[in-house]
């Protein structure tokens, strides 16, 4: 152990605790690795240049000691879907699924480049990781709920979504407080397709690293979307790999980020085979004091041809103050591929605010109006029902704050 | 019914500012439907802007009252609410915003504004129902987001849609007959034509004659450096289309 503490270049108080959270674990040479990995960098900085934009050190000098701050409900509770509360012990699940493991501390692959979330895995206790086999479609979504209050929290969920089969997840990431790093695998065989949906809100104490791998094999698919309000520092990052060809993703997502928020969403899409199609739309509005990160990377293989990758982001700034930082980037080795990227901030267009004022909708109102269909455009291909919900929320973010 | 006095306005900011509005005078009774003609800035569209509120136009001297009541002091969306439309002479589009929604937070917040009910889902679908089917707008148009992917003749009766929807007590027609062509130009006229009411008045403002042949003025102004220089009945407009403005502004001058 003492090993490990030297890991660390210069350890904060955070560190140290958190090195002693692991201390304090059942020893197994998986949870080693893992942790191994997070002590490499630590708590990641503004000079790691993964994390320029969000500096997680700073956030987070020292552990927590208590959670919960206000009762907050996720958006999602009024969906048509089986809840699983993750860390309840072991969850009953619907037909077609079913808990391969109840402790899953596999070591996480590419743990070296994903800090947080390889400390996220080497903490997490009995109970508080599943490995879970999905073996046909169940009837309804799966929305996942986790740890909201704990202090400190530490959670880890594996899908293996076999052949052919759909899955349809809603995940519910709520923090009143604390610090959290919650890690998610999906394992998409050939086939089979997968629907993420996503509900991020939190205090303005808590700091949130959420972490999402997802692998998809040869003609799997993947359809994300989801909302973000932002915590103290709230980073929502998610890794997609084709591995197979014909392999379809596409990862959208709306932010609102008020006044003392922080919202980083950073993914990275790797082509490895050819034929695969990723699209990416992520669209929102931050206020006065609000800061929003938008990262995405795309990777394309030199033998990866005929990928075809498009990536946008579209901010608004509704407020002086508000604060965006975009980094898109193509990394492309092969030479027969179409991948595009295109990258926009500004202000609510002020000739549409006129117009809409003009026929008698009050300034506010037709500021909410439309940043809400601004940031709505990435939610529009979400199954209607569950992308009304968010809208709903959206709007009313934006009537209280506006 | 609006009533404009000795206006004066300025456009832009600091250095850049300019006037354009230089003395305006001009009355417009219930029930009447006066034209305003002129040459290229000569200041129309600016004083559509300057009448209903839009950010950028600061008015430096003078009254404008719709009603009797000052609408100078009013913020753009109660200007409306009071009875004042512009039908812009580019219409804006509003992505994301689909028709049917954007009129009806109109009709809604106009009339919380003025202290009453809201309309029914079902009396504005009926409404809407009726009023589409005059303008030869599908249902699937008003579905569509707010001018968005609509042609300009689109566009045109579009304006004339929510004019007919909201029933304002005043209009102010920005360049309407602009890109219609022959068949838009009968059903935009016909539109307003079916607005005009012993308590409703409307402004006109036009380049051409061709309009005013289709809805007919009872008087016709011609403004050009900010100010009225003429006024007359609809011979006026036709002595403009064959001269041109040369013989009026020399006149004037």
């Amino acid at each position: 152990m003492a090993a490990l503490k030297d890991l660390f270049p210069n350890p904060n108080a955070a560190e140290l605790e958190l090195a002693g959270l692991y201390a304090g674990l059942k020893a197994n040479p998986q949870r080693e690795r893992n942790f191994e990995a997070f002590a490499q960098t630590g708590l990641p900085h503004t000079r790691v240049e993964a994390w320029k934009y969000s500096d997680l050190r700073n956030a987070v000098q020292s552990l927590p000691e208590a959670g919960v701050e206000t009762e907050m409900t996720s958006a999602f509770v009024s969906a048509d879907a089986t809840v699983i509360e993750i860390g309840s012990g072991v969850p009953k699940l619907p037909k077609g699924m079913r808990v391969a493991s109840e402790e899953n501390l596999t070591a996480l692959g590419g743990a070296e480049d994903l800090p947080v979330a390889a400390l996220g895995a080497a903490l997490t206790r009995a109970g508080q990781s599943l490995l879970i086999e999905v073996t046909q479609s169940p009837e309804k979504p799966v929305h996942l709920v986790f740890d909201t209050v704990s202090a400190n929290a530490f959670q880890r969920v594996s899908f293996v979504v076999r052949k052919g089969v759909q899955f349809s997840v809603l995940e519910s990431h709520i923090r009143s407080g604390g610090f959290s790093s919650i890690v998610l695998e999906y394992s998409v065989e050939a086939g089979a397709a997968l629907e993420r949906f996503i509900y991020q809100k939190a205090v303005t104490s808590a700091v949130q690293v959420t972490t999402c791998i997802i692998h998809l094999a040869d003609d799997a698919s993947l359809s994300q979307a989801g909302i973000g309000f932002g915590a103290k520092l709230a980073r929502m990052e998610t890794q997609v790999y084709h591995h197979g060809e014909n392999a379809k993703a596409s990862i959208n997502g709306a932010y609102l980020v008020g006044d003392g928020y922080h919202l980083d969403q950073t993914s990275l899409v790797r082509h490895a085979q050819p034929h695969c199609e990723t699209e990416q739309l992520v669209k929102g509005a931050v206020m006065d004091g609000g800061r929003a990160v938008f990262q995405g990377k795309f990777f394309v293989a030199k033998k990866a041809q005929k990928t075809a990758a498009q990536m946008a982001h579209n901010a608004l700034i509704l407020e002086n103050g508000g604060e965006v930082n975009a980094k898109p980037e193509l990394e492309i080795y092969a030479d027969d591929v179409e991948c595009a990227h295109g990258n926009t901030v500004g202000a609510l267009d002020e000739t549409a605010l006129f117009y809409m004022r003009q026929r008698g909708i009050p300034e506010t109102q037709a500021r909410a109006l439309l940043t809400r269909a601004f940031i709505g455009e990435a939610l529009d291909d979400m199954p209607e029902a569950l992308g009304e919900i968010l809208m709903e929320e959206a709007g009313a973010w934006l009537t209280e704050r506006l | 019914m609006l009533k404009i006095e000795n206006l004066t306005a300025t456009v832009g900011e600091d250095d850049e500012t300019k006037e354009i509005i230089k003395g305006l005078t001009l009355e417009v009774p219930a029930g009447e439907v006066h034209a305003i003609m002129g040459p290229n800035g000569a200041g129309k569209s600016t004083m559509s802007y300057v009448l209903t509120g839009r950010d950028g136009y600061e008015v430096t001297g003078g009254s404008a009252t719709l009603n009797g009541d000052n609408i100078l002091e009013m913020e753009p969306e109660e200007r409306a609410a009071a009875g004042l439309f512009l039908s812009f002479q580019y219409p804006v589009e509003i992505p994301g915003v689909p028709v049917m929604t954007f009129v009806r937070t109109a009709m809604n917040s106009q009339r919380k504004l003025r202290g009453e009910e809201e309309i029914s889902a079902a009396d504005f679908l009926k409404k809407s129902r009726a009023v589409a089917a005059k303008l030869k707008l599908t249902p699937e148009m008003l579905k569509r987001p707010v001018n968005v992917g609509f042609s300009g003749g689109e566009k045109k009766r579009l304006e004339i849609f929510q004019m007919m929807m909201l029933e304002p007590g005043f209009l102010i027609l920005d360049e309407t007959d602009s890109g219609l062509d022959i068949d838009a130009l009968r059903i935009v006229s016909d539109g307003v034509n079916e607005l005009r009411s012993p308590d409703r008045g409307m402004l006109v403002i036009t380049h051409y004659q061709r309009l005013l042949d289709h809805i007919q003025p009872d008087k016709v102004h011609v403004l050009a450096n900010g100010k009225i220089i003429a006024t007359g009945g609809p011979e006026l407009a036709l002595r403009l289309e064959k001269e041109g403005y040369d013989g009026v502004l020399s006149e004037a001058a």
